[in-house]
Protein backbone atom coordinates (compact mmCIF):
# COMPACT_ATOMS: atom_id res chain seq x y z
CA UNK A 1 0.00 0.00 0.00
CA UNK A 2 1.71 3.67 -0.89
CA UNK A 3 -0.64 5.91 0.06
CA UNK A 4 -3.59 5.92 3.11
CA UNK A 5 -5.84 9.03 4.16
CA UNK A 6 -7.55 8.36 7.28
CA UNK A 7 -10.20 10.71 8.40
CA UNK A 8 -8.28 14.03 6.85
CA UNK A 9 -9.85 17.14 7.55
CA UNK A 10 -8.56 20.59 6.49
CA UNK A 11 -9.83 23.57 7.58
CA UNK A 12 -8.16 26.89 6.51
CA UNK A 13 -7.71 29.91 9.29
CA UNK A 14 -10.21 31.61 8.45
CA UNK A 15 -13.29 28.58 9.08
CA UNK A 16 -13.49 27.35 5.37
CA UNK A 17 -13.51 23.85 5.60
CA UNK A 18 -11.39 22.37 2.35
CA UNK A 19 -11.59 18.78 3.35
CA UNK A 20 -13.37 16.53 6.02
CA UNK A 21 -13.17 12.96 6.90
CA UNK A 22 -11.41 11.66 3.92
CA UNK A 23 -10.34 8.08 4.14
CA UNK A 24 -9.31 5.69 1.18
CA UNK A 25 -6.20 3.59 0.26
CA UNK A 26 -3.97 3.70 -2.35
CA UNK A 27 -1.91 0.99 -3.72
CA UNK A 28 1.38 1.13 -5.19
CA UNK A 29 1.93 1.82 -8.80
CA UNK A 30 -1.71 2.72 -9.03
CA UNK A 31 -3.05 5.15 -11.23
CA UNK A 32 -6.50 7.22 -10.04
CA UNK A 33 -7.98 10.43 -10.57
CA UNK A 34 -9.93 13.06 -8.12
CA UNK A 35 -12.89 15.11 -9.36
CA UNK A 36 -15.27 17.17 -8.12
CA UNK A 37 -16.81 20.90 -8.86
CA UNK A 38 -14.26 24.02 -8.58
CA UNK A 39 -13.88 24.08 -4.59
CA UNK A 40 -14.69 20.57 -4.04
CA UNK A 41 -11.16 20.32 -2.56
CA UNK A 42 -9.29 18.09 -4.87
CA UNK A 43 -6.23 20.77 -5.31
CA UNK A 44 -6.38 20.44 -1.20
CA UNK A 45 -5.98 16.59 -1.21
CA UNK A 46 -3.15 16.98 -3.14
CA UNK A 47 -1.48 19.63 -1.86
CA UNK A 48 -1.47 17.83 1.73
CA UNK A 49 0.20 14.70 -0.18
CA UNK A 50 2.73 17.28 -1.24
CA UNK A 51 3.18 18.68 2.31
CA UNK A 52 2.51 22.13 0.86
CA UNK A 53 -0.61 21.24 3.85
CA UNK A 54 -0.60 19.93 6.77
CA UNK A 55 -4.21 18.29 7.39
CA UNK A 56 -6.04 20.13 10.51
CA UNK A 57 -7.32 16.72 11.03
CA UNK A 58 -6.78 13.27 10.83
CA UNK A 59 -3.92 11.06 9.67
CA UNK A 60 -1.69 10.65 6.39
CA UNK A 61 0.27 7.79 5.51
CA UNK A 62 2.89 7.51 2.19
CA UNK A 63 5.20 5.09 1.83
CA UNK A 64 5.02 3.81 5.67
CA UNK A 65 5.28 7.13 6.99
CA UNK A 66 3.01 9.33 8.90
CA UNK A 67 3.23 12.84 7.17
CA UNK A 68 2.42 14.25 10.73
CA UNK A 69 5.39 13.01 11.63
CA UNK A 70 7.80 14.50 8.20
CA UNK A 71 10.26 16.79 10.05
CA UNK A 72 11.07 20.26 7.94
CA UNK A 73 14.86 18.85 7.34
CA UNK A 74 13.22 15.86 5.66
CA UNK A 75 10.94 17.93 3.69
CA UNK A 76 13.18 18.03 0.57
CA UNK A 77 14.38 14.42 0.47
CA UNK A 78 10.21 13.97 0.21
CA UNK A 79 9.39 16.22 -2.20
CA UNK A 80 12.79 14.82 -4.37
CA UNK A 81 10.68 11.45 -4.40
CA UNK A 82 7.65 12.74 -5.86
CA UNK A 83 6.38 14.75 -9.17
CA UNK A 84 4.39 17.46 -9.21
CA UNK A 85 2.17 18.96 -11.66
CA UNK A 86 0.92 22.31 -11.11
CA UNK A 87 -2.11 23.98 -12.33
CA UNK A 88 -0.29 27.51 -12.75
CA UNK A 89 2.93 25.39 -14.17
CA UNK A 90 5.22 27.14 -11.92
CA UNK A 91 8.10 27.48 -14.06
CA UNK A 92 11.38 28.99 -13.38
CA UNK A 93 10.58 32.29 -16.22
CA UNK A 94 14.58 33.20 -16.24
CA UNK A 95 15.77 29.43 -17.31
CA UNK A 96 14.93 27.89 -20.42
CA UNK A 97 12.85 24.65 -21.28
CA UNK A 98 15.81 22.20 -21.04
CA UNK A 99 17.06 23.84 -17.44
CA UNK A 100 13.62 23.92 -15.89
CA UNK A 101 13.34 19.89 -16.91
CA UNK A 102 16.39 18.91 -15.58
CA UNK A 103 15.94 20.70 -12.33
CA UNK A 104 14.50 17.72 -10.20
CA UNK A 105 17.31 15.51 -11.49
CA UNK A 106 20.13 18.58 -10.63
CA UNK A 107 18.66 18.86 -7.31
CA UNK A 108 18.28 14.84 -6.88
CA UNK A 109 22.59 14.86 -7.87
CA UNK A 110 21.98 13.19 -11.22
CA UNK A 111 25.33 13.37 -12.94
CA UNK A 112 25.08 16.27 -16.00
CA UNK A 113 25.71 13.28 -18.61
CA UNK A 114 22.81 10.92 -17.87
CA UNK A 115 20.25 14.17 -17.25
CA UNK A 116 21.11 15.73 -20.83
CA UNK A 117 19.54 12.50 -22.60
CA UNK A 118 16.76 12.24 -19.81
CA UNK A 119 15.60 15.70 -20.19
CA UNK A 120 15.80 15.63 -24.20
CA UNK A 121 13.87 12.74 -24.31
CA UNK A 122 11.02 13.89 -21.30
CA UNK A 123 10.49 16.64 -23.58
CA UNK A 124 10.18 14.36 -26.98
CA UNK A 125 7.62 12.85 -24.94
CA UNK A 126 5.39 15.65 -23.96
CA UNK A 127 6.03 17.03 -28.05
CA UNK A 128 8.48 19.44 -27.18
CA UNK A 129 11.51 18.47 -28.75
CA UNK A 130 13.35 21.03 -30.02
CA UNK A 131 12.39 24.04 -28.28
CA UNK A 132 14.79 22.71 -25.14
CA UNK A 133 16.31 26.37 -25.20
CA UNK A 134 12.94 28.01 -25.22
CA UNK A 135 12.17 30.54 -22.18
CA UNK A 136 8.51 29.59 -20.52
CA UNK A 137 7.78 33.03 -21.37
CA UNK A 138 8.26 32.06 -25.25
CA UNK A 139 5.68 29.30 -25.28
CA UNK A 140 2.20 28.73 -25.30
CA UNK A 141 -0.11 27.90 -22.49
CA UNK A 142 -0.61 24.54 -23.66
CA UNK A 143 3.62 24.45 -24.17
CA UNK A 144 4.62 25.45 -20.59
CA UNK A 145 1.53 22.99 -19.16
CA UNK A 146 3.49 20.43 -20.99
CA UNK A 147 6.76 21.82 -19.92
CA UNK A 148 5.54 20.85 -16.39
CA UNK A 149 4.60 17.75 -16.89
CA UNK A 150 7.90 17.29 -18.19
CA UNK A 151 9.33 18.15 -15.20
CA UNK A 152 7.26 15.72 -12.90
CA UNK A 153 8.39 13.19 -15.03
CA UNK A 154 11.76 13.42 -16.00
CA UNK A 155 13.03 12.46 -12.81
CA UNK A 156 10.65 9.13 -12.19
CA UNK A 157 9.46 9.98 -9.41
CA UNK A 158 7.50 7.25 -6.90
CA UNK A 159 4.52 9.18 -6.64
CA UNK A 160 3.21 11.95 -9.33
CA UNK A 161 0.63 14.24 -8.18
CA UNK A 162 -0.35 16.42 -10.80
CA UNK A 163 -3.29 19.09 -10.72
CA UNK A 164 -5.72 19.56 -13.73
CA UNK A 165 -2.72 18.12 -15.96
CA UNK A 166 -4.96 18.59 -18.83
CA UNK A 167 -6.18 21.93 -18.44
CA UNK A 168 -4.84 23.58 -21.35
CA UNK A 169 -4.51 20.62 -23.59
CA UNK A 170 -6.26 19.82 -26.92
CA UNK A 171 -8.09 16.05 -26.07
CA UNK A 172 -5.29 14.23 -28.73
CA UNK A 173 -2.32 15.94 -26.40
CA UNK A 174 -4.00 15.05 -22.85
CA UNK A 175 -4.94 11.40 -24.21
CA UNK A 176 -1.39 11.28 -24.97
CA UNK A 177 -0.01 12.77 -22.01
CA UNK A 178 -2.33 10.27 -20.07
CA UNK A 179 -0.27 7.68 -21.80
CA UNK A 180 2.61 9.02 -20.32
CA UNK A 181 1.22 8.47 -17.11
CA UNK A 182 0.33 5.14 -17.85
CA UNK A 183 3.47 4.48 -18.51
CA UNK A 184 5.07 5.61 -15.64
CA UNK A 185 2.81 3.87 -13.26
CA UNK A 186 3.74 0.76 -14.80
CA UNK A 187 6.90 1.85 -14.04
CA UNK A 188 6.18 1.16 -10.30
CA UNK A 189 5.18 4.87 -9.77
CA UNK A 190 1.96 6.04 -8.20
CA UNK A 191 -0.30 8.74 -9.87
CA UNK A 192 -2.90 10.70 -8.58
CA UNK A 193 -4.70 12.85 -11.01
CA UNK A 194 -6.75 15.81 -9.68
CA UNK A 195 -8.94 16.66 -12.60
CA UNK A 196 -12.82 17.50 -13.77
CA UNK A 197 -12.04 16.48 -17.15
CA UNK A 198 -14.95 14.39 -17.54
CA UNK A 199 -14.99 13.08 -20.86
CA UNK A 200 -10.86 12.10 -19.76
CA UNK A 201 -11.70 10.30 -17.25
CA UNK A 202 -14.46 8.18 -18.89
CA UNK A 203 -12.05 7.44 -21.68
CA UNK A 204 -9.30 6.23 -19.28
CA UNK A 205 -11.38 4.14 -17.22
CA UNK A 206 -9.39 4.33 -14.02
CA UNK A 207 -10.26 4.76 -10.18
CA UNK A 208 -11.80 7.70 -9.35
CA UNK A 209 -12.27 9.08 -6.27
CA UNK A 210 -15.30 11.93 -6.51
CA UNK A 211 -15.03 14.89 -4.14
CA UNK A 212 -17.82 17.46 -3.45
CA UNK A 213 -17.49 20.03 -1.35
CA UNK A 214 -14.45 18.47 1.24
CA UNK A 215 -16.18 15.35 1.54
CA UNK A 216 -15.79 12.29 -0.61
CA UNK A 217 -19.02 11.11 -2.10
CA UNK A 218 -17.83 8.35 -4.72
CA UNK A 219 -14.70 5.83 -4.63
CA UNK A 220 -15.52 3.69 -8.07
CA UNK A 221 -12.73 1.29 -9.39
CA UNK A 222 -11.53 0.68 -13.35
CA UNK A 223 -14.11 -2.72 -13.18
CA UNK A 224 -17.19 -0.40 -12.16
CA UNK A 225 -17.10 1.54 -15.19
CA UNK A 226 -18.32 -1.16 -17.80
CA UNK A 227 -21.30 -1.10 -15.62
CA UNK A 228 -21.70 2.93 -15.38
CA UNK A 229 -22.63 5.03 -18.79
CA UNK A 230 -20.18 6.67 -20.39
CA UNK B 1 29.70 28.55 0.92
CA UNK B 2 27.79 26.78 3.88
CA UNK B 3 30.23 24.14 5.63
CA UNK B 4 28.60 21.18 5.08
CA UNK B 5 27.22 19.07 2.04
CA UNK B 6 22.80 18.74 1.36
CA UNK B 7 22.96 15.20 1.92
CA UNK B 8 24.36 15.80 5.83
CA UNK B 9 21.98 17.95 6.84
CA UNK B 10 18.80 16.38 5.32
CA UNK B 11 17.41 12.71 6.51
CA UNK B 12 16.05 10.23 3.94
CA UNK B 13 12.56 9.88 4.46
CA UNK B 14 11.31 7.95 1.62
CA UNK B 15 12.86 4.49 0.39
CA UNK B 16 15.67 4.98 -2.67
CA UNK B 17 13.24 4.72 -5.95
CA UNK B 18 13.45 1.59 -7.71
CA UNK B 19 17.10 1.94 -10.02
CA UNK B 20 16.01 2.82 -13.28
CA UNK B 21 17.01 1.28 -16.51
CA UNK B 22 19.21 3.40 -18.05
CA UNK B 23 21.52 2.73 -14.57
CA UNK B 24 21.74 6.88 -13.47
CA UNK B 25 24.20 7.94 -11.91
CA UNK B 26 23.86 10.14 -8.82
CA UNK B 27 27.03 11.89 -6.64
CA UNK B 28 25.55 14.03 -3.92
CA UNK B 29 29.18 15.38 -3.29
CA UNK B 30 29.78 16.20 -6.40
CA UNK B 31 26.54 17.76 -7.08
CA UNK B 32 27.12 19.89 -3.62
CA UNK B 33 30.30 20.99 -5.54
CA UNK B 34 28.50 22.23 -9.12
CA UNK B 35 25.63 23.75 -6.81
CA UNK B 36 28.67 25.69 -5.35
CA UNK B 37 29.75 26.34 -9.05
CA UNK B 38 26.28 27.61 -10.43
CA UNK B 39 25.71 29.79 -7.24
CA UNK B 40 29.06 31.83 -7.89
CA UNK B 41 28.42 32.46 -11.74
CA UNK B 42 24.50 32.85 -10.99
CA UNK B 43 26.02 35.32 -7.81
CA UNK B 44 28.27 37.20 -10.13
CA UNK B 45 25.96 37.30 -12.74
CA UNK B 46 23.04 39.05 -11.10
CA UNK B 47 25.57 41.71 -10.09
CA UNK B 48 26.86 42.31 -13.55
CA UNK B 49 22.64 42.40 -15.00
CA UNK B 50 22.93 45.83 -13.29
CA UNK B 51 26.40 46.89 -12.38
CA UNK B 52 25.12 50.94 -11.90
CA UNK B 53 22.29 49.49 -9.63
CA UNK B 54 24.80 47.74 -7.20
CA UNK B 55 27.02 50.53 -6.61
CA UNK B 56 25.25 51.93 -3.80
CA UNK B 57 26.08 48.78 -1.78
CA UNK B 58 29.38 48.79 -3.17
CA UNK B 59 30.36 52.22 -2.35
CA UNK B 60 29.12 51.46 1.49
CA UNK B 61 30.96 48.28 1.40
CA UNK B 62 34.06 50.34 0.16
CA UNK B 63 33.89 53.22 2.15
CA UNK B 64 33.55 51.29 5.46
CA UNK B 65 36.64 49.55 4.51
CA UNK B 66 38.59 51.96 3.16
CA UNK B 67 38.41 54.18 6.36
CA UNK B 68 39.61 51.56 9.10
CA UNK B 69 42.30 50.55 6.53
CA UNK B 70 43.79 54.12 6.23
CA UNK B 71 43.78 54.30 9.99
CA UNK B 72 45.84 50.99 10.05
CA UNK B 73 48.00 52.18 7.81
CA UNK B 74 48.97 55.50 9.33
CA UNK B 75 48.99 53.85 12.89
CA UNK B 76 51.71 51.65 11.00
CA UNK B 77 53.72 54.08 9.40
CA UNK B 78 53.76 56.23 12.82
CA UNK B 79 54.73 52.72 14.81
CA UNK B 80 57.66 52.20 12.45
CA UNK B 81 59.01 56.07 12.90
CA UNK B 82 58.89 55.73 16.70
CA UNK B 83 61.13 51.96 16.27
CA UNK B 84 63.42 54.01 14.10
CA UNK B 85 63.69 56.85 16.33
CA UNK B 86 63.90 54.79 19.72
CA UNK B 87 66.93 55.89 21.85
CA UNK B 88 69.61 53.46 22.21
CA UNK B 89 69.50 53.63 26.29
CA UNK B 90 67.27 53.82 29.43
CA UNK B 91 68.49 57.25 30.85
CA UNK B 92 70.71 60.14 29.38
CA UNK B 93 72.70 61.94 32.40
CA UNK B 94 73.83 65.35 31.31
CA UNK B 95 77.38 66.31 33.61
CA UNK B 96 77.75 69.93 34.80
CA UNK B 97 78.69 72.40 32.89
CA UNK B 98 82.89 72.56 32.65
CA UNK B 99 82.83 68.95 33.84
CA UNK B 100 85.75 67.20 32.24
CA UNK B 101 84.81 64.13 30.17
CA UNK B 102 87.32 62.31 32.51
CA UNK B 103 84.44 62.73 35.43
CA UNK B 104 82.11 61.08 32.37
CA UNK B 105 84.39 58.31 31.90
CA UNK B 106 84.39 57.69 35.78
CA UNK B 107 80.91 58.18 36.29
CA UNK B 108 80.35 55.30 33.33
CA UNK B 109 82.85 52.80 35.25
CA UNK B 110 81.22 53.32 38.75
CA UNK B 111 77.55 52.98 37.09
CA UNK B 112 78.90 49.29 34.87
CA UNK B 113 79.73 48.28 38.00
CA UNK B 114 76.20 48.50 39.38
CA UNK B 115 73.88 45.31 39.06
CA UNK B 116 70.88 47.23 37.66
CA UNK B 117 73.41 48.35 35.26
CA UNK B 118 73.34 46.76 31.70
CA UNK B 119 75.93 48.96 29.93
CA UNK B 120 77.15 52.25 30.56
CA UNK B 121 78.68 54.66 27.41
CA UNK B 122 80.11 58.08 27.32
CA UNK B 123 79.52 60.53 24.68
CA UNK B 124 82.21 63.14 24.86
CA UNK B 125 81.43 66.97 24.07
CA UNK B 126 82.93 66.85 20.72
CA UNK B 127 81.00 63.84 19.88
CA UNK B 128 77.70 65.50 20.93
CA UNK B 129 78.83 68.73 19.02
CA UNK B 130 79.71 66.73 16.09
CA UNK B 131 76.53 65.01 15.82
CA UNK B 132 74.21 68.13 16.20
CA UNK B 133 75.59 69.67 13.31
CA UNK B 134 74.92 66.76 11.09
CA UNK B 135 71.31 66.90 12.50
CA UNK B 136 70.38 70.13 12.22
CA UNK B 137 70.71 73.17 10.01
CA UNK B 138 72.86 74.86 12.58
CA UNK B 139 76.30 74.15 11.15
CA UNK B 140 77.07 77.62 10.67
CA UNK B 141 75.51 78.77 13.45
CA UNK B 142 77.56 76.30 15.57
CA UNK B 143 81.02 76.72 13.88
CA UNK B 144 80.45 80.52 15.37
CA UNK B 145 80.90 79.38 18.91
CA UNK B 146 84.05 80.09 20.83
CA UNK B 147 83.59 77.21 23.14
CA UNK B 148 81.85 74.10 22.62
CA UNK B 149 78.53 74.20 24.83
CA UNK B 150 77.84 70.63 25.11
CA UNK B 151 78.23 68.58 28.11
CA UNK B 152 79.41 65.09 28.32
CA UNK B 153 76.79 62.82 28.49
CA UNK B 154 76.73 59.03 30.17
CA UNK B 155 74.52 56.72 28.48
CA UNK B 156 72.89 54.16 30.26
CA UNK B 157 71.00 50.61 29.51
CA UNK B 158 69.35 49.44 32.79
CA UNK B 159 68.70 45.77 33.10
CA UNK B 160 65.03 44.46 33.43
CA UNK B 161 65.32 44.83 37.25
CA UNK B 162 67.22 48.94 36.59
CA UNK B 163 64.45 49.39 34.31
CA UNK B 164 61.61 48.09 36.97
CA UNK B 165 63.20 50.98 39.46
CA UNK B 166 64.24 53.94 36.72
CA UNK B 167 62.75 56.29 39.05
CA UNK B 168 64.25 55.78 41.88
CA UNK B 169 67.54 55.52 40.04
CA UNK B 170 67.12 58.40 38.27
CA UNK B 171 66.32 60.28 41.54
CA UNK B 172 69.70 58.93 42.86
CA UNK B 173 71.58 60.08 40.38
CA UNK B 174 69.98 63.71 40.14
CA UNK B 175 71.21 64.30 43.74
CA UNK B 176 74.87 63.97 42.36
CA UNK B 177 76.97 67.30 42.13
CA UNK B 178 78.93 66.75 38.85
CA UNK B 179 75.42 65.91 37.42
CA UNK B 180 73.17 68.48 35.93
CA UNK B 181 70.13 66.44 34.67
CA UNK B 182 69.11 62.80 34.27
CA UNK B 183 66.44 62.25 31.72
CA UNK B 184 64.27 59.09 31.23
CA UNK B 185 64.86 58.55 27.23
CA UNK B 186 62.24 56.50 26.82
CA UNK B 187 59.30 57.98 28.50
CA UNK B 188 57.85 60.14 25.05
CA UNK B 189 58.21 56.98 23.51
CA UNK B 190 55.77 55.36 25.98
CA UNK B 191 53.58 57.92 25.81
CA UNK B 192 53.76 57.72 22.01
CA UNK B 193 53.22 53.97 22.32
CA UNK B 194 49.61 54.96 24.41
CA UNK B 195 48.39 57.31 22.10
CA UNK B 196 49.03 54.72 19.59
CA UNK B 197 47.26 51.92 21.50
CA UNK B 198 44.07 54.48 22.30
CA UNK B 199 44.48 55.04 18.42
CA UNK B 200 44.08 51.33 17.77
CA UNK B 201 41.41 50.91 19.95
CA UNK B 202 39.36 53.70 18.83
CA UNK B 203 40.22 52.60 14.82
CA UNK B 204 38.93 48.95 15.88
CA UNK B 205 35.95 50.22 17.51
CA UNK B 206 35.00 52.44 14.68
CA UNK B 207 35.88 49.57 12.06
CA UNK B 208 33.44 47.19 14.11
CA UNK B 209 30.65 50.04 13.85
CA UNK B 210 31.09 50.08 10.10
CA UNK B 211 31.56 46.34 9.76
CA UNK B 212 28.24 45.95 11.15
CA UNK B 213 27.07 48.38 8.98
CA UNK B 214 28.28 46.30 6.17
CA UNK B 215 26.05 43.62 7.30
CA UNK B 216 23.11 46.15 7.24
CA UNK B 217 23.48 47.04 3.64
CA UNK B 218 24.83 43.49 2.57
CA UNK B 219 21.90 41.84 4.72
CA UNK B 220 19.03 44.47 2.95
CA UNK B 221 20.06 43.80 -0.46
CA UNK B 222 19.78 40.62 0.07
CA UNK B 223 16.28 40.52 1.95
CA UNK B 224 15.23 42.47 -1.48
CA UNK B 225 17.03 40.11 -3.53
CA UNK B 226 14.96 37.11 -2.20
CA UNK B 227 11.47 39.30 -2.30
CA UNK B 228 12.21 39.31 -5.99
CA UNK B 229 13.37 35.79 -6.32
CA UNK B 230 9.97 34.66 -3.82
CA UNK B 231 8.41 32.69 -6.86
CA UNK B 232 11.41 30.38 -7.83
CA UNK B 233 12.42 30.42 -4.27
CA UNK B 234 8.94 28.67 -3.96
CA UNK B 235 9.55 26.48 -6.98
CA UNK B 236 12.89 25.44 -6.03
CA UNK B 237 11.46 24.10 -2.92
CA UNK B 238 8.65 22.27 -3.91
CA UNK B 239 11.39 20.25 -6.22
CA UNK B 240 12.87 19.47 -3.09
CA UNK B 241 15.35 21.97 -2.60
CA UNK B 242 17.50 22.04 0.68
CA UNK B 243 17.97 25.16 2.34
CA UNK B 244 21.18 25.07 1.20
CA UNK B 245 20.61 24.98 -2.19
CA UNK B 246 18.36 27.80 -2.17
CA UNK B 247 20.61 29.51 0.05
CA UNK B 248 23.53 29.36 -1.92
CA UNK B 249 23.31 31.79 -4.86
CA UNK B 250 22.31 34.69 -1.90
CA UNK B 251 25.28 33.80 -0.11
CA UNK B 252 27.67 33.78 -3.02
CA UNK B 253 25.93 37.34 -3.77
CA UNK B 254 26.87 38.61 -0.50
CA UNK B 255 30.37 37.44 -1.00
CA UNK B 256 30.91 39.22 -4.26
CA UNK B 257 29.50 42.29 -2.82
CA UNK B 258 32.10 41.94 0.53
CA UNK B 259 34.67 41.07 -2.20
CA UNK B 260 34.29 43.45 -5.03
CA UNK B 261 33.55 46.11 -2.16
CA UNK B 262 36.92 45.41 -0.82
CA UNK B 263 38.79 45.52 -3.97
CA UNK B 264 37.24 49.06 -4.55
CA UNK B 265 38.44 49.70 -1.13
CA UNK B 266 41.86 48.83 -1.72
CA UNK B 267 42.10 51.00 -4.81
CA UNK B 268 41.04 54.01 -2.52
CA UNK B 269 43.74 53.11 -0.12
CA UNK B 270 46.21 53.40 -2.68
CA UNK B 271 44.66 56.69 -4.09
CA UNK B 272 44.77 57.95 -0.90
CA UNK B 273 48.41 57.19 0.06
CA UNK B 274 49.32 58.62 -3.56
CA UNK B 275 47.38 61.72 -2.97
CA UNK B 276 48.63 62.20 0.83
CA UNK B 277 53.08 61.33 0.01
CA UNK B 278 54.28 64.35 -1.58
CA UNK B 279 53.08 66.25 1.64
CA UNK B 280 54.37 63.45 3.92
CA UNK B 281 57.52 64.31 1.87
CA UNK B 282 57.74 68.08 2.64
CA UNK B 283 56.99 67.60 6.23
CA UNK B 284 59.36 64.68 6.79
CA UNK B 285 62.08 66.01 4.47
CA UNK B 286 61.87 68.71 6.75
CA UNK B 287 63.52 66.30 9.56
CA UNK B 288 66.33 65.44 7.42
CA UNK B 289 64.72 61.80 6.41
CA UNK B 290 61.85 61.07 3.95
CA UNK B 291 59.34 58.56 5.36
CA UNK B 292 57.50 56.59 2.50
CA UNK B 293 53.67 55.99 3.70
CA UNK B 294 53.99 52.63 1.75
CA UNK B 295 50.61 50.75 1.57
CA UNK B 296 49.01 47.60 3.02
CA UNK B 297 51.56 44.95 1.35
CA UNK B 298 50.36 41.69 0.09
CA UNK B 299 49.51 40.16 3.30
CA UNK B 300 47.31 43.17 4.55
CA UNK B 301 46.06 43.59 0.84
CA UNK B 302 45.10 39.99 1.20
CA UNK B 303 43.49 40.58 4.24
CA UNK B 304 41.58 43.35 3.34
CA UNK B 305 39.83 41.63 0.38
CA UNK B 306 39.23 38.43 2.90
CA UNK B 307 37.80 40.58 5.54
CA UNK B 308 35.35 41.97 2.83
CA UNK B 309 34.33 38.75 1.20
CA UNK B 310 33.60 37.39 4.59
CA UNK B 311 31.52 40.59 5.67
CA UNK B 312 29.72 40.42 3.04
CA UNK B 313 29.23 36.42 3.07
CA UNK B 314 27.92 37.13 6.61
CA UNK B 315 25.18 39.52 6.18
CA UNK B 316 24.05 37.57 3.16
CA UNK B 317 23.99 34.48 5.46
CA UNK B 318 21.99 36.43 8.14
CA UNK B 319 19.66 38.30 5.65
CA UNK B 320 18.69 34.49 3.94
CA UNK B 321 18.60 32.73 7.34
CA UNK B 322 15.38 34.97 8.13
CA UNK B 323 13.75 35.62 4.97
CA UNK B 324 14.37 31.88 3.14
CA UNK B 325 12.55 30.30 5.94
CA UNK B 326 10.06 32.63 5.46
CA UNK B 327 9.46 31.89 1.90
CA UNK B 328 7.24 28.54 2.49
CA UNK B 329 5.62 26.96 -0.67
CA UNK B 330 1.97 28.01 -0.85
Amino acid sequence: MSIRFEGVGKTYAEGREALGGVSFEVEAGEMMFVTGHSGAGKSTLLRLLALIERPSEGRIEAFGHDLSQVKRRQLPAYRRRLGLVFQDHRLLVDRDAFANVALPMILDGYEPADIAPRVSRALDQVGLGGRERALPGELSTGEQQRLGIARALVARPQLLLADEPTGNLDPKLATEIMALFVSLKEHGTTVMIASHDLPLIQRMRKRTLVLDRGRMIDDFRPEEWYGRSA
Amino acid sequence: MDAAPEPVAEEPLLPEPAPSPTSLRRNPRRAWLRSHAEGMRSGMARLLRDPWGQLLTLGVVAVALVLPALGFVALDRIDQAAVAWRPSGDLTIFLAAGEPVERALELAATLDARPEVAEATVRSPDDALAELRTLSDFAGALSALDANPMPALVIVRLTPDGAARIEEFRSELAQRAEIDWVQVDKRWLERLESLLDLARRVILLGAAVLAFAVLLVVGNTIRLEIALKRDEIMVLKLLGAGDGHVRRPFLYIGLWYGLIGAVLALALVYAGIAAVQPAVDRLTLSYGEAVEIGGLGLRGSLALLAYGAILGWLGALVASARHLREAVPR
